[in-house]
């Protein structure tokens, strides 16, 4: 208990002095020393909730920067507790309100519209030779936030699924402090297939035709249609107003050279097409001859052709609709349109008025056949026709474009001035081991990092030499050894306390524990006992100490 | 007089694995000639696309059948083996045609692997 009861005097001893002139002094020098980067602190900060809002800017433009309110900027709720806070966004703003937690990860939260069905987000560290002005607009031409390496550093990236009311919420990796960061979105929603798939089966018809050579079809056919495909559905992602791009892993995804999916739908496609042809070559050898024949009856007089016959028959030579129309049109083949009802009942009635045995019986019977041979040809092509327009159909399902919206806002990790003397000075105490002295020391002291710490943020997830490497300046309890003649450095007015000056470097092992060495700084009376002077002199210490929570060490002392 | 096909040319199965091993195939199709009075002989060759390997169980690149085919349709089916690596075919064609040059239909067989 006596060492508990030494260490709060201390501390009490300590603060009382710090509060009037070693602290103010001592963070002053420091921060001086090392430099730290505290003009910046008071860029980016934020505190009133900004308004959630609608989908990010679309058009490519660079919004104004828009000032943020003023923050309150503490250690406690942005860092210490890591995920315990999420940094709201607002993509009305392009500068994020909060200032960003360092050394943790956290969530980046907001809202878009219902639309977005997927949020991508890619978080670029923007150092000092970094243009940020350029910087944004590069990104801004993107599509994915990537394209061909903007300028700054990429540190995480991260992608999420909105909530069926726009909420979402996106993780970002634990991020260096004092840098500015771009924070590029992209806002991913599904293009209706109504807006391209006119387009698509114009594409589809025109590059059908490569796959029939009239052998097999190859895996370089393959290739290459799905590959000129790919193409033109890329065109027409590119030329919507606002950008739209092929789906990672669709059927058409340019980045995969082949799709095992495609030669199945491809072969669908070729087969009737194939077929078609071929049926129609038989479909006009089948009309010429019909047409022929009737020219025949007629010239011959032994059919009487009525009007009622003449009209029927006139239909018979009724074009085929093309192969392209079964990938370019939305309707299925006109199947009762090419079964010509009324040229069979007309020659089926002329077949009934013949005489039987007749010459007229014989010719109409033969129009009979001919016309039989016509629809039997339509019928077969329109069976194809239909294989083609379902294959074509259920390839178009496969086609998709995703409008992407990119949206750069900016965040800041840098620290308001108040937080930086707190994130670069830490407060511990512990005890010291002088080397020739007889006894330990208790100590209070300061330690001085290169940079701001978080000490939420685990070691081991974030323990490099500059997170563990600090220099202490402290201050001990009393000093005496008889032996060394050795004394404090300096008393104090009543005589309470006295102290010592202590000054090294130590390394934390932990979060909060902290080995270090340095010199012991004492009075050290002079040998010759008539001699009543004393020098300076100086010894080697080892130490152990714990970090102090200052924000509760204040609330508890005072 | 005229022979036409009135279906598709349908294979089964429809797709196979390569490379063929005396795989063994049926192709069916309905044929009908409506302008003839009586059914009669016809000339029938199947054959496969010159730019692959693969062969009919004979080795030969067609075979031909004869079938008594008149104005009533009539299913028509080959039952065939066929062997081969497939080259670089993703899908082969079979092809049946009225000899001497009279082509009727075509149908693919879908290669994996």
């Amino acid at each position: 208990m006596l060492w508990q009861w030494q260490l709060v005097s201390l501390v009490r001893g300590v603060f009382r002095r710090w509060s009037s002139r070693c602290a103010v002094l001592t963070l002053s020098v420091a921060i001086a020393l090392l430099g730290a980067p505290i003009v910046a602190a008071g860029a980016p900060q934020g505190g009133a909730a900004a308004p959630q809002d609608t989908a990010p800017a679309g058009d490519g433009a660079v919004p104004p920067l828009t000032g943020p309110q003023p923050q309150r900027d503490t250690l406690t709720a942005a860092d210490e507790a890591p995920g315990s806070r999420d940094v709201r966004v607002s993509f009305t703003q392009n500068f994020i309100s909060d200032r960003l937690p360092f050394d943790v990860p956290f969530n980046v939260t907001g809202s878009v519209v219902t639309s977005v069905k997927r949020l991508e987000l890619s978080v670029y560290q923007v150092r000092s030779n970094v243009d940020l002005a350029r910087l944004i607009s590069d990104l801004q031409r993107t599509v994915n936030c990537v394209g061909q390496q903007p300028q700054g550093r990429l540190v995480s990236q991260s992608a999420a699924t909105p909530s069926d009311t726009g909420a979402f919420s996106l993780f970002v990796n634990a991020l260096d402090p004092q840098y500015y960061y771009a924070f590029c979105f992209v806002g991913v929603s599904p293009v209706p297939g109504a807006d391209f798939n006119d387009d698509v089966r114009r594409i589809l018809a025109s590059l059908i035709p490569r796959l029939d050579n009239g052998g097999d079809i190859t895996n370089a056919m393959l290739a290459d249609v799905r590959s000129a495909m790919s193409g033109k559905i890329a065109e027409i992602g590119e030329g919507r107003p606002v950008r739209a791009t092929i789906p990672p892993g669709n059927l058409f995804d340019p980045a995969r050279p082949t799709d095992p999916r495609f030669g199945p739908l491809a072969t669908a496609l070729t087969d009737p097409f194939v077929n078609m042809e071929i049926q129609q070559r038989g479909h006009t050898n089948s009309v010429n001859e019909f047409v022929a024949d009737v020219a025949d009856a007629r010239s011959g007089g032994s059919v009487r052709f009525t009007s009622e016959l003449n009209a029927a028959l006139t239909g018979v030579n009724r074009t085929l609709p093309t192969r392209a129309s079964a990938v370019t049109g939305t309707a299925s083949f006109d199947s009762a349109g090419f079964r010509f009802e009324d040229a069979k009942a007309a020659l089926d009635n002329a077949v009934k008025a013949a005489a039987a045995g007749s010459e007229e019986l014989k010719v109409l019977n033969g129009l009979v056949n001919d016309l039989q041979e016509v629809i039997n040809a339509a019928q077969t092509y329109g069976l194809h026709y239909d294989r083609m327009h379902n294959a074509t159909a259920a390839l178009i399902n496969f086609v998709a474009l995703e409008a992407r919206v990119v949206t750069v806002t900016l965040g800041s990790s840098v620290l308001s001035a108040d937080l930086a003397r707190s994130a670069y000075v830490s407060m511990d105490a512990g005890i010291a081991y002088p080397w020739r002295l007889e006894s330990m020391v208790f100590y209070a002291g300061t330690n001085i990092y290169f940079r701001p710490i978080n000490k939420a943020a685990p070691l081991r997830y974030k323990g490099t030499f500059l997170h563990r490497f600090a220099l202490t300046v402290g201050i001990t309890t009393t000093v005496k050894d008889d032996s060394r003649r050795a004394q404090d450095l300096r008393n104090t007015e009543d005589n309470d306390t006295s102290n010592s000056l202590l000054l090294g470097a130590g390394i934390r092992v932990t979060p909060s524990l902290r080995v270090g060495g340095g010199v012991l700084v004492f009075k050290e009376s002079d040998a010759n006992p008539l001699i009543d002077q004393t020098s300076v002199a100086v010894t080697p210490y080892v130490s152990f100490t714990a970090d102090v929570d200052v924000a509760n060490l204040f609330r508890s002392l005072f | 007089m005229a022979l036409r096909a009135i279906s598709a040319l349908t294979a089964d199965p429809d797709s196979a694995k390569k490379p063929l091993k005396n795989k063994s195939f049926t192709f069916s199709v309905q044929l009908v000639d409506v302008k003839a009075s009586d059914p009669k002989d016809r000339n029938l060759e199947w054959s496969l696309a010159a730019g692959n390997d693969l062969v009919f169980s004979a080795g030969g690149k067609t075979v031909t059948r004869t079938r008594k085919i008149g104005a009533t349709a009539v299913d028509v089916t080959l039952n065939e083996t066929i062997s081969g690596t497939g080259g670089d075919a993703a899908s082969f064609r079979v092809t049946l045609r009225e000899l001497p040059s009279n082509d009727l239909a075509v149908c693919f067989v879908k290669l994996e692997g």
